[in-house]
């Protein structure tokens, strides 16, 4: 029997995957949707894994995926603070100032209606102030690296499984074994 | 269906009923952000509930399999565990 496929692949794919939907500005909004961007990224290594298998190697188990989801998490985790960085350095902080004016926006019609107390415009600008001069430091590149290496891996693991129940699963060829009982 | 058992028994929906419960979530977040339909609280509540309802009985099985299946990997290393939960 042959062995299985490297896993190294589908892993750069789904990461380079997240680390684009999550590095870009704009782009990164799909995060908002419970890190929607770092769910594909993972189903989709898991997709592209699925793929490399051939009838004569043993089946693609969910520990592949679970294996293979944190990988892609990991990889794009880097690629995204990567990405971020470069784009903060080029272009300084866009996706900052973006944020900044669309929640000035929803801040304004909030305390216009009386939902919010008086002032947490002003806090909120003071903020997004300082997590703009962070944001383009060592200090606070590496801090979005530490959280992301802990997010990433553990939203793309469950992408991971969630693709295996859709895409990876297939019936065994051999007599199943008796279900396990906790 | 998901919703009639105890996790412990670790069945996991077909892939047709996990494809069937993200749809309509997607579909009214698409349709919304295109401006084809106005996405409401209510229709944001009922796919979230029909989509937040049935993925913990594909995610907790599948990560119990998946780590029932590692732990079987380090004792005894082998390309094939034979660990599955019931499709």
């Amino acid at each position: 029997m042959f062995e299985k496929p490297s896993k190294l692949r589908p892993a750069v794919l789904g990461g380079l995957i997240i680390g684009t939907i999550s590095g870009i500005p704009g782009l990164n909004l799909l995060n908002c949707c419970c890190c929607a961007g770092i769910l594909l990224g993972g189903a989709m290594s898991v997709y592209l894994y699925r793929h490399e298998f051939t009838s004569e190697m043993p089946p693609m188990e969910s520990s592949d995926a679970l294996i293979l989801g944190i990988i892609a998490g990991i990889i794009g985790a880097l690629v995204t603070t990567f990405l971020s960085a470069l784009i903060i350095l080029i272009l300084g902080p866009v996706e900052t100032e973006m944020m900044r004016n669309f929640m000035e926006k929803l801040t304004q019609k909030l305390e216009d209606r009386g939902s919010v107390p008086q002032g947490t415009m002003d806090n909120m600008r003071d903020q997004f102030e300082q997590a703009m001069k962070d944001g383009g430091t060592i200090g606070g590149i590496l801090r979005s690296l530490v959280y992301a290496l802990i997010l990433y891996p553990i939203f793309s693991m469950l992408g991971g499984l969630i693709g295996y129940g859709i895409f990876g699963r297939k019936k065994p060829e051999t007599p199943p074994q008796p279900p396990m009982q906790l | 269906m998901p919703l009639s058992g105890a996790l412990k028994r670790l069945r996991i929906p077909k892939p047709g009923l996990l494809i069937a419960v993200i749809l309509p979530m997607v579909m009214d977040a698409v349709l919304n952000d295109t401006g084809i339909h106005s996405s409401t609280t209510m229709t944001r509540l009922a796919t979230g509930l029909v989509f937040g309802g049935v993925m913990p009985w594909c995610i907790v099985p599948l990560f119990i399999e998946a780590s029932l299946q590692l732990i079987q990997k380090k004792k005894n290393p082998s390309p094939d565990t034979g660990v599955r939960m019931h499709v």
